[in-house]
């Protein structure tokens, strides 16, 4: 089929990644643009038509105007790419130092029932940072890594904690990060779905015609054969009812 | 397997321009909302409702539309059912992936030259001149690979739906002659794709199994049991919303948007089914049933992650 | 799903314990008595697709001497379902006592489906209420499996393609190292002798969930 079984069911972690770096990040060029434009008088026209960039998912001027050491924000995708070329370095986010996990480690372990308020693409950006732009960390790699890990664990046991509530009505998830959702995703929805049809199952049938009747004109196409669970087992079999 | 996207990309291309002339050929459609079939309210989702800054009249920027795309890509993967097609902007974008490559190919063809040039003159002291200048190149090659790839996994996405639910589309564009929203719905090529594919799917029902059975059991969708044959979306699937409020930010301007006690803004919903009100706060995220937010969905205000 | 659902004709093919309110000529073979004329108050197990629409449907058509329906409190249906062994007070009772430990898989390998089925039949709230407490607490269980088997590594993949088997890759992996680590061989017992007793949703909401778990780990260790 044109989509594989498993990306109809959730994303894939490497379009995560994607997703995640659309985001912001602050970058120190290590060359300067902005310079070019300058010389550019006195070199010929087409040289400078070539640097110019002309970018299509962001602001082109921040590329252009690009000091050496002179912090600007660019997109994770091209941080990335400038710091393969030697480019650029990247600048750590402040929440991703040894100072900034332990104060979101300890908050883990003194909220049982909450989520610290890590940036909702933590899990990601950390990985791919420690990966991409090992040398601009001021702090130990691993000794980041490990608070990192310590976060992921903590905040999975509260994940699976928390299951326990899964029920056929709504759940809150606040401050639960981009992977994180992505990876629980199959099992919520499979399990509170499921969960949905057997309390639905349960209720009275005028209840159940009420809540299919309920909408207005414009639900005709929902309303007229919502879904089969329920209508399979209303007890109104009319009397040719053949299933098979 | 057998869809090429790289083919319905191209095809889209070359449309895009033919679009472009007639203005926007929708634009009367989308704002009539009488409509009676489950789509039509939205048919204004994706152009009206995500312009973040801009005035009616200007068009969005290509970040603004970027951006654009990946919430309406995101969000059609996430939905149970197939949404409508953002006819605007992917017009703005697919003509702006064709320049775009125009461009890149007339500075790849300069490079090209610049080097003969020079390798003949100076080899050694050109090379990290020659690399600096590269760089827009570079950068500009890989956010197009970017974006082609968005519009890909967007465009694959909805055709699967559009197989999924190829039956149950032809059922409700038959019942509602009428209006035929699967024109606004889908995109020129989607339609194609989507008549001939349900053509085909139709006639390998009839040469293989329906034509051997009597009349009366001949139909695609014999409602005379009690499980409709022909799979609809599960309007109550749960899906992950994020609350993002107003597209200007502006609080108090949304006339649904509730301010709380403690100082929280947010939208109240019913879940019908349990007679149940959710209060939905700015910024939160929830698991909901599809259908109690589809209104705030198609408003912008909520977006599928 | 829906119409073409597999799962869901399995289902129907569960048997319901039924009694028959009337003698029905020429149906006494179903209990090995051919050519007889079935009794009424007989016993037999039917499929529920047969049972739940004979449960229902009005016999008045075959009974033909209409004037007398109005004294005979109405019209009695063909037959009288009697609540199947997976919905029993002792099964219930055991669901209560100790839901993780239970192996549903014995007791209806479509339970839930089974059971959506009966309580939408009979809007029993209660039983809907038990097969929802049944499922949170047996999907936590479910849910820690998945994610434990999938953070561990390599030839855990063989968990999987014993409710799965679609991935050729996996069968090989685990053959390759199924000596090579006795832990994980024993752990390999104990869940997937936890697996067997899991219901065919169950085994759906493992799968997906353990495929999930893998994959972000699988992306977690590309990225190292």
């Amino acid at each position: 089929m044109s989509l594989p079984a498993l990306l109809q069911e959730t994303f894939s972690p490497e379009e995560v990644q994607f997703i995640v770096e659309n985001q912001k990040i602050k970058i120190f060029p290590r060359i300067t643009t902005n310079k070019r434009r300058n010389l550019s008088d006195s070199n010929n026209e087409g040289n400078d038509d070539m640097s110019r960039w002309k970018m299509l998912t962001m602001d082109g001027r921040a590329l252009e105007t690009m000091i050496v050491m002179k912090s600007t924000e660019v997109t994770l995708w091209l941080a990335l790419l400038l710091k393969q070329q030697s480019k650029c370095n990247i600048i750590i986010p402040e929440w991703l130092t040894v100072r900034g996990l332990e104060l979101m480690l300890q908050y883990e372990k003194r909220n049982v029932d909450r989520f610290s308020a890590l940036p909702w693409d933590w899990l990601v950006v950390s990985e791919i940072l420690f990966k991409q732009a090992a040398d601009d960390f001021n702090d130990p790699i691993h000794e980041l890594r490990n608070r990192i890990q310590d976060l992921k664990e903590i905040r999975q046991m509260k994940v699976l904690q928390g299951l326990k509530y899964l029920n056929e009505s709504h759940l809150q998830l606040d401050n639960l990060g981009i992977l994180e959702i992505n990876e629980l995703r199959p099992f919520i929805v499979t399990v509170m779905d499921k969960l949905r049809l057997i309390h639905a199952s349960g209720q009275p049938d005028e209840e159940e015609s009420d809540e299919y009747g309920e909408g207005n004109a414009d639900d005709v196409g929902m309303g007229t054969m919502l879904n089969s669970d329920t209508n399979m087992s209303s007890s109104s079999v009319p009397p040719n009812g053949t299933m098979l | 397997m057998d869809v090429d996207i790289e083919d319905i990309l191209a095809e889209l291309n070359t449309d895009s321009t033919a679009v472009d002339q007639s203005g926007n050929p929708f634009s009367d459609i989308n704002n009539n909302n009488n409509a009676s079939t489950l789509y039509n309210e939205s048919s204004s989702y994706p152009e009206t409702n995500l312009k973040t800054n801009a005035t009616s009249t200007s068009i969005p920027s290509p970040q603004q539309d970027y951006n654009n795309l990946i919430i309406l890509w995101r969000n059609e993967r996430c939905a149970p059912e197939l949404l409508p097609y953002p006819h605007n902007l992917m017009t703005r974008m697919l003509s702006r992936i064709q320049e775009q490559m125009e461009r890149l190919e007339i500075i790849s063809m300069d490079f090209l030259g610049q080097q003969h040039s020079t390798t003949t003159t100076d080899t050694t002291g050109n090379n990290p001149v020659n690399n600096n200048n590269m760089l827009p190149l570079l950068c500009m090659e890989a956010e197009l690979e970017r974006i082609k790839f968005v519009i890909r996994s967007f465009i694959r996405c909805r055709l699967s739906k559009i197989d999924k639910f190829s039956l149950y589309l032809r059922q409700i564009n038959e019942e509602n002659e009428s209006i035929s929203p699967l024109q606004d719905f889908l995109s020129k090529d989607e339609m194609i794709y989507y008549e001939s594919h349900s053509e085909i799917l139709l006639k390998l029902f009839n040469d293989t199994i329906l034509k051997h059975l009597p009349p009366n059991m001949q139909a695609i969708n014999d409602n005379t049991g009690t499980v409709p044959m022909i799979d609809e979306p599960d309007w109550n699937k749960f899906v992950f919303i994020k609350v993002i409020g107003p597209q200007n930010k502006i609080f108090n301007t949304d006339p649904i948007l509730i301010k709380g006690d403690n100082g929280k803004w947010y939208y109240e919903v019913i879940i019908p089914e349990l007679q149940e009100r959710v209060e939905l706060i700015i910024d939160s995220i929830y698991v909901m049933r599809y259908k109690v937010i589809k209104d705030l969905l198609m408003e912008g205000k909520v977006t599928l992650i | 799903m829906g119409y073409y659902d597999i799962d869901d004709m399995l289902t129907e093919g569960s048997e319901i314990p039924c009694k028959f309110l009337h003698d029905i000529p020429g149906l006494g073979y179903l209990e090995n008595n051919p050519g007889k004329p079935i009794k009424a108050n007989a016993k037999l197990m039917l499929p529920y697709w047969l049972a739940h629409i004979l449960a229902v449907v009005d016999s008045g058509s075959i009974d033909d001497n209409s004037e007398n329906r109005m004294d005979d409190e109405r019209s009695v249906p063909f037959i009288e379902m009697s609540t199947p062994e997976s919905f029993s007070q002792k099964v219930t009772n055991a669901i209560k006592t100790d839901p993780v430990s239970l192996d549903l898989h014995s007791i209806n390998p479509h339970f839930y489906e089974l059971a959506l089925k009966w309580c939408g039949l009979y809007s029993d709230k209660n039983l809907s209420e038990i097969v929802s407490h049944l499922l949170i607490q047996r999907a936590q269980e479910i849910n820690n499996f998945a994610f434990s088997t999938a953070i561990q590594n390599k030839n855990i993949n063989s968990i999987g393609s014993i409710t799965s088997s679609n991935n050729i890759n996996d069968n090989k992996n685990s053959n390759d190292n199924s000596n090579s680590n006795n832990n994980n061989n024993t752990h390999l017992l104990a869940s997937s002798s936890f697996l067997m007793t899991l219901d065919e949703l169950e085994k759906q909401v493992y799968k997906k969930s353990h495929e999930s778990y893998k994959d972000s780990k699988r992306w977690m260790y590309q990225n190292k």
